[in-house]
């Protein structure tokens, strides 16, 4: 499919799902009484907006970082959710978060954010040093790498409960299916500071980081600065991915299923692939959200349980696909 | 001129080079010979630049090659690797397409240059063709195409690592005429074979590598003896025919 197709259909598609994102849920609303004083605009401005808004971003997100990262690793199975750089941000908030107590909200709200990305910097650079070399990739060593940081991850949210008061006990088992539940403008203006300079900057390496899906000697030999680049990426990736983490938790599988239906619509070129995924990961992390609020209605299921259940057998698919690949590395 | 001199290259306490001198002359085509793991690709690694020896010195026009900003060195230099891991879909044509990368070429200019280096390997079908599902081969061509599509007019060294290990007899040829029209136009070149017929049909000079050390360099006739070459793989070559140039076929003919 052409290029403009795709930038055309989605463009139709998301007015389309944010629309009826904003009409799902308990309350039933018409867009006339928005402006209102009334219980119907209360829940429009204060719970709607704000919750769709950070879907989109958050699925914006979790999609460039997931394509940004196949690039890195030069495989399209490097989801950071897959590889540990989701976990890894997690554990590192939930440690920031029962460490500090009640005082982890100072500073606006950053305090864990930071922490996710200072986790997910670290888990980057450790799946990085195992896996990669100068001459490839080692499949086996990201996928392993990243069920270790994932089982540490996990063991490591599941003792914290045990040191957590209640409010946190609930935000840690939050965190750990993913949800988009407490969304608050607040929230919203913490997410901005990561997303800004994650959807600026990393579309702006569309080139390099199809020069490095060559090879690093390769796109070394061809001008690229290697090394700065891949700093840049585990900075931009762990930036994003780490401020998803902190406020919605742990959504798995975005960033594996969209950059992979993209580069079926348009190929693999990262000049398309980066911006297009973001699209397409707000578009569909939203719908996402309008199932998981209406599977179970009145009440709604985590969204992560909704991306988990699709996404995971996606992977599935992908690994039988790639059955040949795998035994070679 | 791209030269090397005193060059030594050890890793935990194995030599892998050892007192390398060589020049890579304007115009010159230089051959490397030498049995699996005399360091031949190491020694093009380090004439590149990707890699910096741990005494002796790389300089191209008495620049040091590990001094030269990488953007500008992808200029002057181009080389084709044996490891292409290229596993994303790309189509054949995109793939040329970033060999033209370092050139910094508006678009239209980069298209013409493409369509042109496909032509050149006889790639035109497979244009629009997915990288990943041709054969070895075919691969090949795409990524020598690639590296020759970098090599621009600024370019002056070009080094190939086993370019023809995959392509049957047809490519190999078409290759060895591209290689000569580029070193035509100035370029010094450095190319690893294994097949000596070959290298004695497209050499200037030939180096000999053996464990990390030179054991002969010079010209085709002189170099290129049936003694040298026996000793040098360990391995019995019989000359056939000694001129214009020889023709090798190995083993003991009697």
């Amino acid at each position: 499919m052409s290029h403009r197709k795709v930038v055309l259909g989605l463009a139709g598609l998301l007015p389309l799902v944010m629309l009826v994102s904003l009409l799902t849920g308990p309350v039933s609303l018409d867009l006339t009484t928005i402006f209102d004083q009334s219980v119907a605009a209360q829940v429009f401005w204060q719970l709607r907006v704000p919750r769709l808004l950070l879907t989109l971003l958050a699925g914006g997100l979790l999609a460039i970082t997931g394509a940004a990262a196949q690039s890195l690793f030069r495989n399209p199975l490097a989801d950071p959710g897959l590889i540990g750089i989701s976990a890894g941000a997690a554990l590192s908030a939930g440690v920031m978060m029962v460490l500090l107590g009640s005082s982890v909200y100072l500073l606006g709200g950053l305090m864990l954010p930071l922490a996710a990305f200072v986790g997910g910097v670290l888990t980057t650079l450790l799946v990085a040093r195992l896996s990669v070399t100068l001459q490839g990739v080692s499949v086996t060593n990201m996928l392993l790498c990243g069920i270790a940081i994932n089982a540490i991850a996990l063991a490591g949210l599941g003792g914290l409960k045990y040191l957590a008061g209640d409010q946190q006990l609930r935000q840690l088992s939050f965190w750990m299916l993913g949800s988009l539940n407490h969304s608050r403008w607040q929230d919203l203006l913490v997410l901005l500071v990561a997303a800004v300079p994650v959807l600026w900057l990393l579309p702006r390496y569309g080139q390099k980081l199809n020069l490095l899906l060559l090879g690093e000697q390769q796109a070394s030999l061809l001008g690229l600065d290697v090394i700065r680049c891949k700093r840049a990426m585990i900075l931009l990736i762990a930036l994003g991915v780490g401020a998803v983490v902190a406020l919605t938790g742990i959504i798995g599988f975005v960033g594996l299923v969209v950059p992979h239906l993209v580069r079926l619509l348009t190929g693999p070129d990262n000049r398309r692939l980066l911006p297009l995924s973001a699209l397409l990961g707000a578009v569909l992390l939203t719908l996402a959200d309008i199932i998981s609020r209406l599977l179970v209605s009145p009440a709604e299921l985590p969204v992560g349980i909704v991306t988990a259940l699709v996404g995971g057998p996606f992977f599935l698919l992908l690994l039988t696909r790639r059955k040949r690949e795998l035994r070679v590395c | 001129m791209l030269k090397a001199s005193g060059i030594c290259l050890k890793r935990s306490a194995k030599t892998l080079l050892e007192d390398i001198s060589l020049e890579l002359r304007p115009g010159e085509i230089t051959v490397l010979l030498g049995p699996n793991g005399a360091g031949k690709s190491t020694l093009l690694g380090l004439l590149s630049g990707l890699q910096s020896a741990d005494s002796g010195a790389v300089s191209l026009n008495e620049q040091l090659v590990s001094e030269i900003d990488p953007q500008l060195r992808a200029r002057f230099m181009a080389m084709y690797t044996q490891q292409q891991p290229l596993n994303f879909p790309f189509r054949v044509e995109e793939v040329v397409a970033l060999g033209c990368y370092p050139l910094m070429l508006p678009s239209d200019l980069t298209a013409v240059r493409v369509s042109d280096c496909l032509a050149q390997f006889e790639l035109q079908s497979l244009a629009l063709r997915d990288y990943t599902s041709l054969s070895g081969g075919e691969q090949q061509r795409v990524q020598v195409a690639r590296v020759l599509a970098q090599v621009g007019e600024e370019c002056q060294v070009l080094l190939l690592d086993e370019p023809v290990s995959e392509m049957d007899l047809k490519y190999q040829q078409l290759l060895l005429q591209r290689v000569r029209a580029v070193a035509q136009r100035g370029v010094a070149v450095c190319c690893v074979l294994h097949d000596l017929n070959l290298a004695a049909q497209l050499a200037d000079q030939v180096v000999l590598l053996q464990q990390g050390r030179m054991f002969g360099v010079g010209s085709v006739a002189k170099v290129m003896t049936a003694i040298n070459l026996s000793q040098l793989y360990g391995a019995a070559v019989t000359q056939v025919v000694s001129d214009p140039q020889p023709v090798f076929v190995s083993g003991l003919i009697s």
